[in-house]
């Protein structure tokens, strides 16, 4: 077979998957007769509402001297990790507001932090293609610095985002640039699969998110450059459980919904949206309308432990609160008092869903949470 | 309307200070006035921030100059009040200007007086004693006047300029949500800022106005704040800085935000303001203490000298109410922070402030000076006695410190006409001299070194050391006079070697300037980050590197002769397929084929044994896992290629390896030494590894700190250049891919100086792997990283590498292969028949033509795109020097950049000119 008869070949084949893709597009459209916040509206559920103390800014951490990239909570205490540009993870005590330990990384190009779910360790990565671990009980050298305790290397492009599996400090699955996700066998320190990356259903630009199912810890989502969000089986490799196309743009962000049936997604073409993943359809769509053209991206989502809200952060520093029902937002983190003044650039709910976390590209955190008759401190 | 007159006050009436009076001149737009006067914010006197003065401060030798006054006519006071609230950055003069038009306008000639009276020392005095007398910059607002932006002077951190500039009164009453009540109190700019005396104001409000009004200036101050914002240097000037006070202020002894508690309840202590708080409170009002113990309005000022002992220090308060590692990352971040730091102009050491490098050195020497207060100190270089101005030496430092000036013949104010090192000792030191043995008799001049020797000036001999007798040290004991430490006299080199010596964290942030590298794949721009760990790094691989190193090397050469065995096998089947064809053709003509060569033998053939290595060598090649096996295969392959390689059907295949387009230029120059380089104890040669492709692709990132080493030539220009062989630099090289349009962690390097893209001009003729022209395809990501938001305004050097290769592909090929280029018609000189002797100023070669055009290309779609500048420099990536000059020009224009803002002002033309002609 010559060169050109199989470029040939090859140019149909896309055709037709192109075509099938469309057809498959259409059908969606025809089946889908409504979305969340129709049926919501016609079964006549109004809209969350919020009192001017239902979320205040109750805690700032300041302490970081570049831009926040990324943060994660502990899943029993409260405590937060967070990744910035000045090239370090501090851990805070977010009852306190003090740090219990700061990081000094060996690449300050760092993208994405998490905590292990026993709260003894964390893991970073970003530019340097590696995801390092960094154990909080270890002594510290003779300068003060926690040393890295393991390093995971394999990845051939930077490490956007790592999250641990549930239940277990052994494993761990990262997305990376080089257009996969990979789970890592923290123990070994070696590959336990790839997800993607040669293989047709893989993602076909950089993977810029991951998120594990809450409710059964063997399947995760990820978002990536090429706009679409994958499903994955960690039992299943070699190819995607199935692709979810709508968004037009990057998908920057992907987060399971707690139920551990829906996602919900945030990207650079300004919204947010939330997939089925049993049906595969796309169930709302989460956009509001600027006055200016100027389209905030999405940098990060996260739902309320009921589900009902979904918080997002914008590049422009705002950070809505949807309803999920209605399609509606309910307050704007942005317009309150004591807001940041840079981009909202990730933010995490508390396992207790008690308190909202928020990084900023102004070097600070903010933790947000019922400003009530509830004491603080 | 406009009074001609400025609303005045009555003046202020202290008990000390009879004469000091105030007043303040603003565009009145009211009504005319019918004597009311403007109503002051009340607050309490103790509440108004006192300017305090450095402690120490040397006003002995500081030129303070008087301003004079010359009358000036033209009282145009409306334009000049919006000019001061417009500008922030007046320059001294019209600060001049303003103080005349003032004393002018008020009719009252006290000014000059007045001011003459503010002798140095007394402005130390002044504000020592305590007294409740202001001092400072005397911008008066009453409360509907609008910004007085001199705050900036008083503090300089982003969060009191952030807030205090807001001074309209629709903000005063702001509230400030979420944090603490005590927050409220510094959106009062009059309290904060004016050095009127609110309260005195408040008393007489009903008082009569007759007295006369005066405009006091601090002159010197004020010229020093303005140069200092003038210039936006890093170091700032001998400011007397606002004394930073607590917002509120309850009972004597309570809590400072809840006003509970007394005097025996445990509190916290602000490190800046002296805010107390109780346990309840403390971290309400601290935050999340970033610079340890700060109220939250504190963050970023600078602390209370007196305090600086306890830095570090907590009560047991904090330790209950946090847990020790929290207590420990606040003590940390409390010693460490930089706005925690002694501020090196308040150390002066031979009458000469220091710079934030300097007093890194002096604090990171061996031997450092203790506790170092703010203060004058003279420091002998030679020997390394350290002592306060005027005093005997108090210590025996590390010698040779270049910090401060030249030590002064008067610095420790002896009398008794013996110099050591050109300074007169103290009756103290002679003594001890005595005691030791020296001869002193005559009034000597001596010389001594760190270890002790002296010698008299002029004369070669040692005569003796001051330390060698044993009663020496004891007499210094009773004498109070200081011995050398033993780690001093143990330390061989002192501090030769400035690159090796360890920063503060908060230092080296600040002296790192961030070089980005980028260009597409085979740009070579990985050859000039391993070119700048040669030339800049002592050690520039380390083992672990080194080892890497070696396998990839290894990998690549196996990858190579791969190549080879690939080109080898069609080379026999093209020669067979010859041979039949030869011979079938000699079949049909003579019928007679003689069977000699028909078993397939060719000179590319080999034998079964090599033939075996080869099919498995091309089969894990092609399985793509060659990294995998060839730690444990070198050893056992080894001479296996040695036989391979000594084969002649290889040598045939290698002697036509310019038919294998896969090869890269770079196989040749190992493959001649495949042997040894395969072999297990092959040592890479610092040039094999910058010869060696892929070493830093697979790691996305990677970056080298160095500082350019001094050059004999830079060491005599002036003492400024020295500087920077303290400056460091980071090259930070990321690998192209990914460099799209919608890049998303380009971002990440917003804070670099400068971006060198790197460009191989023998690309011109290249295709990628996807069929487009490389040079295009660099083009292509160089456009997008120019347009990134996230390089806006930056400066970008664009490297055109690989000239070597350039000029020897272009004899054979035409520029005008890439379609870019296809404009290029060079006017080839008729002389050019002796290339080798004519000077390229009269006859510029090919390539150089060639490559002067494509960097005008270059830069005119970088102008069309920015509409800036872009530096170009040409590079042989191979040859050291070559990227030393590039590097040491990109160290140019980062300097420049930095004089630029300097200068923006007055001399932008000069400096402009000046680079335009500099860069090619």
């Amino acid at each position: 077979m010559s060169a050109a008869e199989l470029k040939e070949r090859h140019a149909a084949a896309t055709v037709t998957v192109d075509n099938l893709r469309e057809r498959l597009r259409q059908r969606r459209h025809q089946l889908l007769d409504t979305d969340v916040a129709g049926y919501a509206r016609s079964q006549g559920r109004s809209p969350v509402t919020f009192g001017p103390t239902d979320l205040v800014c109750c805690r700032t951490l300041q302490g970081h001297t570049g831009k926040v990239y990324s943060l994660d909570w502990t899943p029993e205490r409260n405590r937060v990790v967070s990744a910035s540009q000045d090239g370090r993870l501090i851990v805070w005590n977010a009852l306190t507001s003090q740090k219990t330990h700061a990081i000094k990384l060996p690449c300050a190009w760092v993208m994405t932090c998490a905590f292990s779910p026993m709260g003894q360790s964390v893991a970073c990565g970003g530019l340097d293609s590696m995801c390092s671990i960094f154990n909080l009980n270890s002594p510290t050298d003779r300068d003060g610095n926690l040393p890295v305790s393991k390093t995971l290397s394999g990845h051939k492009g930077y490490v956007s985002c790592c999250q641990y599996v549930p239940d277990e400090d052994i494993h761990i699955i990262t997305s990376s640039g080089d257009q996969t996700c990979v789970l890592w066998d923290i123990t070994t320190g070696l590959r336990t699969s790839v997800f993607g990356g040669e293989f047709q259903s893989g993602h076909t630009a950089d993977v810029l998110s991951v998120s594990i199912n809450g409710s059964s810890s063997r399947m995760f989502v990820s978002g990536s450059c090429d706009a679409t969000a994958r499903l994955w089986d960690t039992r299943v490799a070699s190819r995607a459980v199935r692709t979810f196309h709508g968004h037009e743009g990057d998908v920057n962000t992907v987060k399971f919904f707690p139920d551990g049936n829906r996602f919900g997604t945030g990207s650079d073409d300004g919204t947010c949206r939330l997939f089925d993943i049993r049906t595969g359809h796309q169930l709302q769509v989460y956009y509001q309308q600027h006055c200016d053209n100027e389209v905030p991206h999405v940098t990060s989502i996260a739902f309320s432990i009921s589900g009902r809200l979904l918080f997002a952060g914008y590049s422009n520093g705002d950070c809505y609160v949807w309803d999920t029902l209605l399609g509606k937002v309910v307050l704007n983190l942005g317009s309150l008092q004591n807001s940041h003044e840079g981009r909202v650039s990730c933010l995490g709910l508390s396992a207790d869903g008690s308190a909202l976390c928020t990084g900023s590209w102004d070097t600070n955190l903010k933790i947000w949470a019922f400003g009530g008759h509830r004491k603080v401190i | 309307m406009l009074l001609e007159e400025p609303i005045t006050f009555p003046s202020v009436e202290n008990e000390e200070e009879e004469e000091q009076q105030y007043s303040f001149a603003v565009e009145y737009t009211g009504p005319p006035v019918p004597y009311d006067l403007p109503r002051a914010v009340p607050i309490n006197v103790e509440k108004i921030p006192v300017a305090a003065v450095v402690s120490k401060v040397p006003l002995s030798n500081t030129e303070l100059h008087i301003p004079v006054v010359p009358p000036i006519l033209a009282p145009d006071r409306n334009q000049f009040s919006k000019e001061l609230l417009l500008q922030p950055t007046v320059s001294p003069t019209s600060v001049i200007a303003f103080e005349e038009r003032v004393s002018e306008d008020t009719n009252n000639c006290m000014l000059s007086g007045e001011l003459s009276s503010y002798e140095s020392g007394e402005l130390a005095e002044l504000t020592n004693n305590g007294s409740s007398r202001r001092l400072g910059v005397c911008s008066v607002s009453n409360e509907n006047s609008s910004a007085i932006d001199y705050c900036d002077s008083f503090d300089k951190s982003r969060e009191s300029s952030s807030r205090a500039r807001v001074s309209n009164d629709g903000d005063l009453n702001q509230p400030d949500w979420g944090s603490n009540e005590s927050v409220l109190s510094l959106d009062y700019p009059s309290s904060r800022v004016s050095s009127l005396k609110p309260g005195d104001c408040n008393n007489e409000s009903n008082g009569d106005v007759r007295r006369p009004q005066v405009v006091t200036f601090r002159d010197i101050e004020l010229d020093d704040v303005l140069d200092e914002e003038f210039s936006q240097d890093e170091v700032q000037p001998q400011v007397v800085r606002v004394k930073r006070e607590p917002q509120t202020k309850g009972k004597k002894g309570s809590c400072y935000r809840c006003f509970k508690g007394n005097r025996f309840t445990e509190k916290e202590v602000c490190i800046v303001c002296d805010a107390k708080y109780c346990s309840n409170c403390v971290l309400r009002a601290m935050g999340s203490m970033p610079e340890g113990r700060k109220c939250v309005t504190c963050i970023g000022f600078r602390i209370d000298e007196a305090k600086r002992g306890s830095l570090g220090k907590c009560s047991r308060m904090l330790k209950r109410l946090l847990n020790d590692l929290e207590v420990r990352q606040i003590m940390k971040a409390e010693k460490l922070c930089e706005a925690n730091q002694l501020p090196p102009e308040y150390i002066c050491v031979n009458g000469q402030p220091l710079c934030h490098e300097q007093l890194a050195i002096l604090q990171s020497c061996p031997n450092p000076p203790k506790k170092l207060k703010p203060g004058n100190y003279w420091y002998d270089k030679v020997s390394g006695l350290w002592g306060k101005e005027g005093q005997k030496p108090s210590k025996i430092i590390s010698p040779h410190l270049n910090v401060g000036g030249s030590i002064r013949p008067d610095a420790s104010n002896g009398n008794t006409q013996v110099f050591i090192n050109g300074r007169e000792i103290t009756k103290v030191e002679l003594r001890m001299l005595q005691l030791a043995g020296v001869q002193v008799a005559g009034n000597p001049h001596f010389w001594v070194n760190e270890d002790g020797s002296y010698q008299e000036e002029g004369q070669k001999n040692t005569r003796g050391y001051i330390w060698g007798k044993a009663g020496t040290k004891l007499v210094c004991a009773v004498l109070s006079l200081p011995v050398p430490s033993k780690s001093s006299n143990t330390c061989g080199e002192p501090l030769s070697s400035m690159s090796s010596r360890s920063v503060p964290d908060y230092l080296e942030q600040r002296t790192l300037h961030k070089i980005l590298l980028v260009g597409s794949t085979g740009s070579g721009s990985s050859t000039i980050f391993k070119q700048a760990k040669i030339l800049y790094k002592d050690v520039p691989f380390s083992e672990e590197e080194r080892e890497n190193i070696k396998l990839t090397i290894q990998t690549n050469v196996y990858g190579y002769l791969g190549i080879l065995l690939e080109g080898r096998e069609r080379f026999e089947e093209e020669s067979l397929a010859e041979m039949r064809k030869r011979k079938c053709s000699k079949d049909t003509d003579a019928e007679a084929g003689s069977t000699d060569d028909s078993d397939g033998k060719t000179i590319y053939s080999i034998g079964p044994r090599l033939k075996a290595f080869s099919e498995w060598l091309l089969k894990t090649m092609v399985s793509g896992n060659l990294e995998g096996i060839f730690a444990a295969a070198t050893r056992e392959y080894a001479p296996l290629v040695e036989e391979l390689w000594k084969d002649a059907a290889i040598r045939a295949t290698y002697d036509r390896r310019n038919e294998l387009e896969m090869l890269p230029s770079v196989a040749s120059y190992y493959l001649e030494r495949a042997v040894e380089i395969l072999s297990t104890n092959y040592e890479p040669s610092d040039l094999d590894i910058l010869y060696a492709e892929g070493l830093t692709s697979s790691n996305g990132l990677a970056y080298v700190d160095f500082s350019f080493p001094k050059s004999s030539s830079d060491e005599n220009i002036d003492t400024a250049d020295q500087h920077d062989s303290l400056l460091r630099y980071q090259l930070i090289r990321v690998q192209a891919r990914g460099l799209g349009e919608n890049c998303k962690w380009l971002e990440m390097f917003e804070d670099v100086g400068m971006v060198i893209f790197c460009v191989a001009l023998s690309d011109y003729d290249q295709l990628s792997a996807d069929g487009t022209n490389k040079m295009l395809l660099s083009r292509k990501i160089f456009e997008s990283i120019v347009s990134h938001p996230t390089f806006d305004q930056m400066d970008f050097l664009l490297i055109l590498n690989k000239f070597d290769l350039f000029e020897e592909k272009l004899e054979r090929l035409p520029l005008t292969r890439c379609e870019w280029f296809d404009d290029f018609h060079p006017l080839v000189s008729h002389h050019r028949t002796n290339t080798n002797s004519n000077s390229i100023n009269h006859n510029p070669s090919l390539g150089q033509l060639a490559f002067h055009y494509i960097a005008v290309k270059f830069k005119r779609l970088y102008s069309a795109l920015t509409g800036r500048k872009l530096y170009v420099s040409l590079v042989k990536g191979l040859e050291p020097n070559s990227i030393d000059t590039a590097l040491k020009y990109a160290r140019e224009i980062l300097k420049w950049d930095e004089e630029r803002a300097n200068f923006s002002l007055s001399e932008h033309s000069f400096y402009s000119t000046e680079v335009s002609s500099f860069s090619h």
